[in-house]
């Protein structure tokens, strides 16, 4: 059951604040949708376990040969919001009170 | 001299262009009058101030008979596909004003090959979506008729090639985003295998799924995009190694068809099309055969918790802090939010929430775990077919173009995907082709006919497919 609090604290997880009207009507879309998707808990589980072969594998490389320093700073920076000598500027993350 | 573009093709011209029947400044120029003529069905976000300049270096390269395949022919671009210093904003108020630092790998291509980049096509804000409807800039209008949708997310794209603004498009493809456009504007749409054509620069959605792939007039000209943009990419680790590249043999003109998927939901005219279509493709010599697919039914439910769960993560990097919109804040967390819920749209917004829900703890296994082995089971059921036939048909979307603001809950709009998601799941190559029209209110809307192959077998699709394009002339 996904409850309008349940949605508040996926919103907090997700960064994204909502108005109270947009918490109702997502309720109601994630219930949906979730109803819909459930179809697949009546696969069992045990059939795909029977399929070894697995599609994908991840590919390791070398960081052999990394770029020069400083190549792709500007391009880079000139995309950032905030800029402050050659690195983003963000706000501070702790404050006082935090390490007190 | 230039004749009407509305009979060009990219083969055409190329032939046009070597023969000096006219020159690519003459080709440009009539793409941009004609996108000054169509400028009311949206289908481009912004048409590039170079376009002239591109052109004349075009005419040059011609000339001096060092030109590419695809030098001075015109080609637009998704506005998720990055275009060194152009604007890409992947159709979101996020990435509005955002400038690519880089060319993407399949840009880069382009370019080598001498293709000339008109502009950027609109789209489903971040690729979700299948109407264009949650462009933040505007719903795109299909040629066929106005008052309905493009289909989406690569909308723009297939919109530019029916209104004949461009020769040839670049989209990317994630549940049917090429594809199903594609049918619903009456152009070819091709989803290339996983991994075949490199992802670099691509403004990611689902990362286990997402393909560019190119929007053609015709099968052949489908084919020419797809030989230049395909290849291994060290800048992209789930790019095919050539050494993995198996041997094709020839297609051996089997088709299956998966008759228990062609029921409920289906519209009846899209399937008398079907039909005919298969009929036709009897007559040039294929056989039809009636296949089996057991998990396939369950393709769309598994897509839809797989695809928010990518998304949500994919998404998370849009902070406010190192590109995109930032909106001002009294802390971080705040920035964050804040600048995350005036950037993103509602459907956005929803999957991003979706994902957060399947991935959390309690929920992984009951959905993304339990996804991801139905995904196995589909792409066994796959193999298991293409064992007896050679190609796998269906409709491409089991409706013509629907009206703007006709698909109101998300879950009608998803539909529209069933017969696409699949080969996102499996990785396989599928091809829509224009198979026909069906009538709608006095106007005459395209439908699409689908097929799948077996990995990496494009060839096999360009075969048929242009027996079927035959087969409709």
């Amino acid at each position: 059951m996904v409850d309008e609090a349940h949605i508040e604290k996926l919103a907090a997880l997700s960064h994204i604040s909502l108005s109270s009207e947009e918490r109702k009507r997502l309720q109601k879309d994630i219930e949906s949708i979730l109803s819909y998707v459930e179809r697949i808990q009546s696969v069992s589980a045990g059939s795909a376990a029977r399929l070894t072969k697995a599609p994908v594998r991840t590919v390791m490389r070398e960081d052999g040969e990394p770029h020069s320093a400083g190549l792709y700073t500007t391009p880079l920076l000139e995309a950032a919001p905030r800029t402050k000598n050659n690195f983003i500027e963000v706000k501070k993350i702790i404050d006082q009170a935090d390490r007190e | 001299m230039m004749t009407d573009i509305e009979h060009i093709t990219i083969a055409e011209a190329r032939r046009d262009l070597d023969g000096r029947t006219y020159s690519a400044m003459e080709l440009a120029e009539a793409h941009l009058s004609r996108i000054e003529e169509k400028k009311g069905n949206n289908a481009y976000l912004e048409v590039f101030d170079d376009v002239r300049q591109q052109a004349k270096e075009a005419d040059k390269l011609v000339q001096s008979g060092r030109g590419g395949i695809l030098a001075g022919i015109p080609i637009s671009v998704k506005d998720n596909i990055l275009i060194r210093s152009r604007r890409a904003s992947a159709g979101s108020k996020m990435l509005e004003g955002y400038r690519a630092p880089y060319d993407a790998t399949v840009v880069l291509k382009i370019r080598e090959a001498g293709g000339i980049f008109l502009g950027r096509t609109n789209m489903d804000e971040f690729a979700m979506g299948s109407s264009t409807e949650n462009s933040a800039f505007g719903v795109v209008k299909n040629p066929h008729d106005e008052a309905r949708v493009p289909g989406g997310s690569s909308g723009g794209s297939a919109a530019s090639i029916a209104l004949h603004t461009a020769l040839g498009s670049l989209g990317s493809d994630t549940g049917g985003s090429i594809r199903q456009p594609a049918s619903l504007c009456g152009v070819v749409g091709l989803k290339p295998t996983y991994g075949s054509v490199s992802r670099y620069g691509l403004i990611a959605m689902g990362s286990s799924f997402d393909q560019i792939g190119p929007l053609a007039k015709t099968v052949e000209d489908a084919e020419i995009l797809f030989n230049v943009i395909k290849g291994n990419d060290p800048y992209d680790s789930t790019s095919i190694p050539v050494k993995l590249y198996p041997r094709i043999s020839e297609m051996r003109k089997r088709i299956g068809v998966p008759r228990a998927l062609l029921g409920e939901g289906i519209d009846e005219d899209v399937l008398k099309n079907f039909e005919k279509t298969l009929a036709a493709l009897r007559q040039s010599g294929y056989d039809v055969i009636d296949i089996e697919l057991p998990y396939a039914e369950y393709a769309l439910p598994a897509y839809y918790v797989i695809i928010p769960a990518e998304v949500s993560t994919n998404l998370a990097r849009f902070d406010g802090v190192r590109y995109g919109l930032h909106v001002e804040g009294k802390n971080i967390a705040e920035e964050y939010a804040e600048s995350r819920s005036k950037g993103f749209g509602p459907e956005v917004r929803r999957r991003i929430l979706l994902g957060t829900h399947i991935l959390s703890a309690g929920y992984y296994d009951a959905y993304y775990t339990k996804a991801q082995a139905v995904r196995q089971l589909i792409s066994h059921d796959y193999e298991e077919a293409f064992k007896a036939v050679d190609l796998i048909a269906t409709p491409t979307s089991p409706t013509p173009a629907f009206k703007i603001g006709e698909k109101t809950d998300p879950i009608s709009m998803y539909r529209s995907d069933i017969f696409t998601v699949t080969a996102n799941l499996t990785g396989m190559p599928a091809l829509s082709i224009p198979s026909g029209f069906v009538e709608r209110e006095k106007k005459e809307l395209p439908v699409g006919f689908h097929l799948t192959a077996p990995m990496l077998r494009e060839s096999w699709l360009f075969a048929a497919g242009k027996d079927v394009q035959a087969s409709v002339k």
